[in-house]
This record gives C-alpha cells, structure tokens and sequence, in this order.
C-alpha cells in the first residue's frame, strides 16, 4: 500500500442529468452527476458544477472545486468536492 | 460432481402486490415447482431460499408454511443475483453427491422507489447517497453516455431493447408487464437520468420463483417430459481492474468458464436470458458473453438477430425490463425460462428446436453467477 496524491484534475469520463428524486440525497433537482477518469489512474463520481450541461462534453478537462450539497438543520452548510470545467471562474 | 437435472420449475406472476407477502410468494412458487416435479414437500432435502433484503431468515419462515420437516435451510442473498446463487448452491449440494433432491427458491418484496444498500452500512455509502452517487438509474445513463460516445450507438438500438422484451412478454403470463411498448413510446416516456427514460430501466415489484433439482440418476424416474439438465454453473466476481492494471469484466470470465463446463461457445447455445437492468446492459452483455466483440452489440439489436424468431433470442420472458424483477426471485426465474423454453412448453414465446440455453445474473455490479442448461 501507498499513498498517492490526487492532482485534482482530471477528465470527464461520462455524466448524466438526474431528473428524478434520490433517495438520500437532498440538493437541488435536477443535478449533474458524472465520472471524473484522474491521471493517477482513478475513476470517481461526483457531483458536476459551474456550467450547464449543454457545455459538457466527455473527454473534456475538469478540476475539483467545492460546492454547497445542503444545510443541516440548524443551517450550517454541508460542503462537498465537485468537479468543473477546468478553467471555470467559480464553483456553484 | 455427478450430473443434475431440473425436474421441476414454479413462479408467481411478478408484479407489485399490495397484499401478498414473500411467504405467500415462495408458498406459491414451491407448490408449483413440487407439483410440476410430482414431488412431496417430503421429499425434499435440502432448501436454498433467496431473499434481498427481507429480514432476518426468510427461508424458515417461508417454508415453516409447507411443513416444518427439519431439513437445513440456507438463507441467501447476492442482491440481483440472489435467486442464481440459491440454484447454484443447490446445484453443488446434489452435484457433491450430499444430497438428491433440493429446492432453490428465490423471493422478493421492494418499495417503489430502489436504493442500494437501504439497510446497515458504513458511513461513506451515506456519504455518496447524499452526493446522489448511489443511484442504479444514474450509473445506467452514465453508462449509456458513455458507450454512445464510445461506439456511436443510437438511442434508437437501445430502445429496441425495451422494445424487443416487452413484445416478448406479451406471450409471458407471469411477466409484470406483458404490453407491448413502441420506439417512440420508449424515447417520450418519463425521463429519469438523461437519456434514460423510465422504459430504459427495469420496474421494481414483488413475486417468487423456484427449482427442484435432482440427481440425473434419480431424476430419470420421474415423468416422460424430456430430462433438462445443468451443462454448467459458474460463479464469479469482479477481479481488481483499473487503468493501470486492467481486467477483465466478470461476465466474461464466468461466461468463458461456464462455456469450457459445458463443451460449447457463445453461438451453440439456442436462447440467452441476461441480466439487463437497463437497456444498454443488454447489449453490453452481447459483447462482454462473447457473442460479437466490443462495440458490436448494436448490429444484434438492430438486425432482430436477438428476437425470438432470430438466430439468437435473448430475454424470451421479457427479462428484467418486461417479465420484472424482484431481486430474489428473479434469477430463478431466468431457470424457469429456460426449463420451459428446453421442454418445448413456452407457448407462443416458443423458441423452434431449442436444446441448450444461458441465464446470466449480475449481482451489484461485482458478482456474476451463469447456468447452461441443455435437454
């Protein structure tokens, strides 16, 4: 076993627009949710941020960013990693 | 290992049932297979019930209803491919010479809406619920998005998947939904996760399946139908794959070794039924099973070559999309299918001459379980 570091970066392997409710999940519908292949050989899901779904192609660059998923009850915010095009001025 | 038939198949109509437990399922279903054998619930040794996510033993409770006769009872579960894995372990227990005669049986109940692993689990599967990671119909249409960036298949190919099952289930009367459905039908119906639309997805439902099966030996005194046997049973799952070490997909593996059991290749068998949770899986499945290579599939679909009728029908029940499926249930299902379709008693669905079939179940993207049963 070793540790390796993540670059952040990555490329966009597949997505979809989730239109419908989602057990356990309690952000905004519909999301964007894909798969980010990264150059150190991983492939993970995340939720897609910073542009509309007509801009996204597979292949293209993408780069972690963080996002709001929700807010608790007492209203704290619940932050998550996310993944936009590279090159995005904010994140959502 | 000795040779093993099926000597008797039974299942309820799949469906969603608002008053009809996973007992009354399994009673049902087991009273079919027992009568289709001519055999006593007595005479049965040993019981494999399959079961996703229905409590604690629901083999005993089910069967308690038939008579409380003392013989072990195995509780299983391998989530889609609950019911396969029951065959398969029945299937070894009579193989190994232990026993004679046993029963597999399968036996779901879901809610409307499915979620993976709804039950105890460790914190990171919450984590990713609540990124909306963990949800079937999203991992299909990335998928889908993914193999038509790939391959260029049409949506119109896969939606001839659900096209083509649904017309054969019409002919099924266990299947939840026997009604035809058109192209477009498919493409305008609710969208869930681009581009996939409810008709892309199986249903959720309830129902039981079962099988008795025998010692070849023994089997040969019962009835004049013609003695179906298993040509194979394999059981595997996923190796470590990634970028860097690359491996290959567990349908292919556990197909290429139930094919080197059996003595035969991909275009020897005369029926398939494959797990298609969704439409893309199916034609996936063409290619991962050997019948043409990776990218290929949609030449199957497009050309009828896997309608009944075709010279490969795959899904004659109408599979997971048309016939259902209930988790537990329906991998035996898939056995019933076979059994019928090899006794020549399928009906209208009935594919001409057939004499060896495949059922392929896949259980939560990393188990695979595969039969070919040959008369």
């Amino acid at each position: 076993m070793e540790e390796i570091f993540l670059s952040g970066k990555g490329n966009l392997y597949t997505y979809t627009v989730v239109r419908a409710p989602v057990l356990g999940y309690q952000g905004p519908i519909p999301f964007i949710v894909g798969e980010i292949e990264l150059p150190e050989g991983l492939r993970i899901r995340s939720i897609l941020t910073g542009c509309e779904p007509e801009r996204l192609k597979i292949g293209m660059a993408m780069e972690i960013t963080l996002g709001k998923l929700e807010e608790d009850e007492a209203g704290n915010k619940i932050v998550t990693y996310m993944f936009r095009p590279a090159g995005s001025l904010k994140g959502g | 290992m000795r040779e093993v038939a099926v000597i008797g198949v039974g299942m309820t109509r799949f469906g969603r049932y608002e008053d009809k437990s996973i007992v009354a399922h399994g009673v049902e279903a087991s009273q079919a297979a027992l009568k289709d054998a001519d055999l006593g619930w007595k005479e049965v040794q040993i019981a494999y019930v399959g079961a996703a996510q229905q409590g604690i033993t629901p083999g005993t409770r089910v069967l308690a209803e038939l008579g409380i006769t003392g013989i072990p009872m195995i509780n299983v579960e391998n989530a889609s491919a609950t019911g396969s894995t029951a065959f398969r372990e029945a299937y070894l227990a009579i193989a190994t010479g232990l026993y004679d005669i046993g029963l597999a049986l399968g036996v779901g109940k879901m809610g409307r809406a499915f979620a993976v692993a709804s039950s105890p689990e460790p914190a990171e599967f919450n984590l990713m619920k609540a990124m909306g990671s963990l949800q079937p119909a999203s991992f299909f249409a990335m998928r889908m998005m993914r193999r038509m960036e790939e391959y260029g298949t049409s949506i119109d190919s896969l939606a001839m998947v659900s096209v083509k099952n649904h017309r054969h289930a019409v002919y099924n009367p266990y299947a939840q939904y026997p009604k035809e459905v058109t192209l477009e039908e498919v493409h305008h119906a609710r969208m869930i996760c681009d581009p996939v639309t409810v008709l892309h997805l199986c249903p959720t439902g309830d129902g039981g399946a079962a099988a008795i099966l025998c010692s070849k030996e023994k089997a040969k005194k019962y009835g004049a139908r013609p003695l179906i046997t298993v040509a194979a049973s394999a059981f595997r799952t996923q190796v470590y794959s990634s970028k860097k070490h690359p491996a290959p997909d567990v349908t292919t593996v556990t197909a290429q070794e139930a094919y080197e059991q059996a003595g035969c290749g991909p275009w020897d068998m005369d029926l398939v039924q494959v797990h298609e949770a969704a439409t893309v899986e199916e034609v996936d499945n063409y290619e991962l099973l050997g019948f043409c290579n990776p990218g290929e599939g949609d030449r199957l679909i497009d050309e009828g070559v896997t309608q009944i009728g075709g010279r490969m029908p795959f899904n004659t029940d109408g599979g997971l999309l048309a016939r259902g499926h209930p988790l537990g249930p329906t991998g035996l299902a898939q056995i019933w299918e076979t059994v019928m379709q090899l006794r020549g008693e399928a009906g209208q669905r009935q594919v001409e001459g057939a004499k060896i079939g495949m059922a392929h179940m896949i259980g939560h993207d990393r188990v695979c379980v595969t039969h070919i049963m040959k008369k």
